[in-house]
Order: structure tokens, then sequence, then C-alpha cells
């Protein structure tokens, strides 16, 4: 009996103190985690909200699936223009939003060297850097491509952040758009804690669905029967129009 | 606003906007017998398609296009059957030579360069050809009030070559190997270029064998029934770049154009519609230059991008 009473007083006390130490600095959510891209797909607002710490910095960052990338320059020869030499972008994003609780230059300062330990050194180009640095050789082609993926609405460098400073909440709507590579995207939040930086990290899907998935899905693992019926469709539809609209 | 999600291209397009440009290239089609590849693939790039899925879905939208609009014309008696078949055996010889020198080119990596100066050449010098020839032939005909087709001559260098042959539709009499001869050339420009070939067949057809404009439309559209049907096969099977999608919607305009097209150039005369051809063609290469020549928006170009 006393025994009993014993573990009803230890183990509250034991969950009091652990739970402190288990609950996260921060954390991170976005919804829908999944988009599918259907017939109809036409881009989709994305919601991701969190907590932090009151009061610390936060940089949010929504990457989209990394490739490798050629880019080549355009160089006037004789009058004309033409590709020049290409150059190779290991770890490309394919799409990438980019949102922060003070001026992005400052916040990219504070997180270099977690952004590098995180894995993300190449998103580290897509970032406003402080003058001279962290430039790499790269820094051009990088830059060019930043350019080319805002040109496409690929690159949203500065997306408003809802930033509560007192009770750390924050929350901002991210539109993917429609030309949004599909595949898995990286939701990340560089934020502070007790002096250290903290990262979190949640994921968000875009995959074809519907007829879309299953016309993808012939065309790349069964081109051959997708390439006869897409001419034989094509070739009925030409006739059934050609007979129906030249009856005498 | 309906907007439509291309599974292969994986962008979104305006449903209307689709069907409008397929309409009008089909229109194209069915007046002048071109295939309006040299019209279609820049349109689909403007409007955000990747430039491998603007060549072979367009391919594939012809194949319906040109084949609706072959029977228009065999229902007037617009198509020379014979004359199609040796400009076809000409064009798989061809464009057969015609992928093994595209391959080279591209080895050497300026095909992109290659392509646009030989559309710019062929285009300027077709038009412009065709241009003058359409206002003297205007202008004559309206002194003698007579209807001339292109080239009327009887015995010129045509007639002095061996294998000579009769095609009774177009009431010529010349050598088979011009048809196959200029099928060759038309198959190698087209493998290079991406094309069907009808803007350089029809003004071939009108100036090199002597075809009157009336059969040559119908005549080049069943050749590139042939073309596009085999492009848009090479490009599903060989480098998975059709969308059906954007193909069919394509394919609803363009077969509803290329009818309206027929039918309006059955009233036209042989001198106006190769002058209207002739006008098209050069404003496509005036457009060129400018695109060859001016400054661009963005001084580099993404160039492939690994995995699909």
């Amino acid at each position: 009996m006393r025994l009993f009473s014993l573990n009803h007083l230890i183990i509250p006390l034991l969950i009091g103190v652990l739970i402190p130490l288990t609950v996260p600095a921060a954390t991170i959510n976005v919804q829908p985690d999944q988009v599918k891209a259907g017939l109809f797909f036409n881009g989709e607002t994305v919601t991701v909200t969190g907590q932090r710490d009151s009061g610390q910095p936060l940089l949010l960052l929504v990457i989209g699936p990394q490739q490798t990338q050629q880019i080549a320059p355009l160089g006037k020869h004789n009058g004309i223009w033409v590709k020049e030499e290409a150059h190779t972008l290991a770890q490309a994003p394919g799409f990438l939003a980019i949102a922060g609780s003070q001026p992005l230059n400052e916040l990219v300062t504070l997180y270099n060297d977690t952004l590098t330990a995180a894995g993300l050194t190449s998103i580290l180009e897509y970032l406003p850097l402080p003058p001279e640095s962290n430039r790499t050789p790269s820094s051009n082609w990088y830059h060019a491509h930043a350019s080319l993926l805002e040109q496409q609405s690929l690159l949203l460098p500065a997306v408003t952040l809802e930033n509560d400073p007192n009770s750390g909440t924050f929350s901002t709507t991210i539109r993917l758009p429609s030309n949004a590579p599909p595949g898995r995207y990286q939701v990340v939040a560089f934020t502070s804690a007790n002096d250290q930086p903290v990262v979190v990290t949640t994921h968000l899907n875009l995959i074809k669905s519907g007829i879309v998935s299953r016309l993808e899905g012939a065309a790349l693992h069964q081109p051959v029967v997708y390439g006869i019926s897409a001419l034989l469709f094509a070739l009925l539809v030409g006739w059934v129009i050609g007979v129906l609209l030249n009856r005498r | 606003m309906i907007h439509i999600y291309l599974p292969i291209a994986e962008v979104s397009v305006n449903l209307f906007l689709l069907l409008a440009i397929g309409g009008g290239v089909g229109f194209l089609s069915g007046l002048f017998g071109v295939g309006g590849g040299f019209l279609l693939t820049p349109l689909l790039i403007f409007i955000g398609i990747p430039p491998a899925i603007a060549v072979g879905s367009e391919a594939n939208q012809l194949a319906a296009a040109s084949l609706s609009g072959v029977i228009a014309h065999w229902r007037g008696g617009r198509v020379d059957l014979r004359m199609g078949i040796m400009l076809l055996v000409g064009g798989l010889i061809g464009s057969t030579l015609g992928v093994s020198l595209f391959a080279w080119l591209r080895a050497s990596g300026q095909i992109d360069l290659v392509i646009k100066l030989l559309y710019v050449v062929l285009l300027g010098l077709i038009g412009l050809m065709m241009m003058v020839e359409s206002i003297r032939a205007n202008l004559k005909s309206r002194r003698s009030e007579a209807s001339p087709e292109a080239p009327t001559d009887t015995n010129t260098w045509r007639q002095q070559l061996p294998w000579q042959m009769h095609f009774p539709t177009s009431e010529v009499t010349i050598s088979a190997f011009l048809p196959i001869g200029l099928g060759i050339l038309v198959g190698i420009l087209a493998a290079v270029m991406g094309i069907g070939g009808g803007f350089i067949m029809v003004p071939a057809m009108i100036y090199v064998l002597g075809m009157p404009t009336a059969i040559v439309v119908g005549t080049s559209l069943f050749q590139i029934l042939f073309v596009a049907s085999n492009v848009t096969l090479q490009q599903a099977i060989r480098v998975q770049t059709v969308d059906v999608v954007l193909a069919l919607l394509l394919m609803l305009g363009s077969v509803l154009g290329v009818q309206i097209g027929a039918r309006a150039g059955a009233k036209l005369r042989g001198e106006e519609l190769r002058f209207l051809l002739a006008f098209i063609v050069l404003i496509v290469c005036g457009w060129m230059i400018y695109n060859l020549t001016s400054r661009p928006d963005f001084l580099f170009t993404l160039v492939s991008a690994s995995g699909h």
C-alpha cells in the first residue's frame, strides 16, 4: 500500500521533470501535406504554421525537389545569340519559397553554418548573402538559375510571414504554381533556443493523381503501347471529324 | 477560365487558348496544305510548354488534322495519290538519312543554331520566291483575265530526265526521280528541323513538279499524314515527349480549323493562296531573325535536367 502511494507520487514527479525536456524548441506544420495534381490542377496554396521560443529569429524555407541542372550563358557571335558552354549545378531546387522574421541577410548570416550542416549548401546560393561572404565560383550560375526560377514563379524570395513575437507562433501561405515540379518538398524552419540553433523539418508531397498519373505512367513505362494508342486515337479523331464534316 | 494540367508537360494551360491555337493553325493547314509546325512550335513554347513536348505533341495532333484535311480534299478530287506515294518513298529515305544527320549535328553542340539558321534561310528564300511569283501571276491574270496556274510549261528540263511517268490527277508528265528526290530533300529537312515539311513541299510541288495549286494542298497533307504518324511513334517510344492531353486539345481545335481552311482555300485562286502563304512565311522568317539577333531578356538558359 505504501509502495503504491509512493509510485503515485514519484511517477507524476518524473513526468513533470521529463516532459519539458522532450518538448521540441520549435514545431512546424504544413496543410495540406499532400497536393494532388489532377486534370484540373492549376496550382495550390499551402499554409505553413508553427511555434518557436518567443522573440527568437526565424528563417522558413520551402524547398522543391533538388536535382542536377545545366545552365548555359547566351553569347552574341556574328550578330546572333547562341548558347555557350553549359555549367552543371548540383542540387538545384525546382521550387523555393523563403520567409523570415527579420531581414533575410541577417538570418542567413545567423544560420549560415546550420544550413550547411543540414545539407542545404546549394540553397545558400539562392539566399541573399552579405557582400563578400560565402561566394563560390559557381555563385553566378546559381544566381542565374534563381533568376530563371523567379521568372517562372518558382522562386518566391520574400514570402510574408505572420509573426507573433509574444507567443512565438508564426504562419504563412505559399502558392505552389501549376508548373511546380512534382515530388517531395522539404519545409524547414531555422530558429534558436537557449542560444543554440534549432532546425525543424516537415515534408509536403506534390503528386500527380487520377488520369494524369495513369497517362504519365503509361508514357514512361509502356511507351510502345502509349505511342500506338496516341496515334490511333489521333487518326480516329481526324477520320471521324473529316467524314462527319464532309458528308454530301 | 478552365485550366487543364498536362501530364507530360507538367504545366497547366487555359483550355480555350489551346483550342484557339489549334483552330488557327488547323485553318492554315487546310488553306495551304502546310502542317503548321513552323508556327505551332513557337506558339506552344511561348505559352510555357517545354520545347521537346511541344514538338512531340504537335506531331500527334498533326496526324489527326492532316487526315481530316486529306478526307476533305479527297472528296473534292484534289489528292494526287500516285504523286503522294512517290513523295512518300523519297520522304522515308530522306527522313532516315536526316535522323543520322541530326545525331551528328547534335553531337557538334550547335543543333539549335543550325535549325534556326535553316529556318531563316529556307523561309526567307521560299517566302520571297512565292511572293514575287504570285504578284507576277496576279498581274498577268488581271491583264489576260485568264487563270494561270503556276508553271504551265510542257517541254522543259523536267521532260528531259529519265523514268518519265504520267500523273493524271495533276495532269503532268515528269520523271519519277523528281518527286522521289524532292521527298528525300524534304525528309532530310523534316528530320533535322522537326517539322512536317509542308512549307517547303508546297512551293516545291508547284514550281519544281509543276502541279496545280489546288491539287498540291491535298497531296501535301497526304504526305504530311505519314510523316506526322512516324514522328509521333518515334517521339513517344524513344523520348516520351508526346502529351496526349495537349495533343487532344490541339487536335479538337485543328480538325475543325482544317475543314474551314480547306473550304476557304477552294474559293481562292492559286496565286492568291500562294501570296497569302508567302506573306505568312515571311512574317515568321522576320520574327525568327528578330529572335536570333535581339538581346534576350535573360542571358542564360536551362539546357537539360536530369531525371524526368
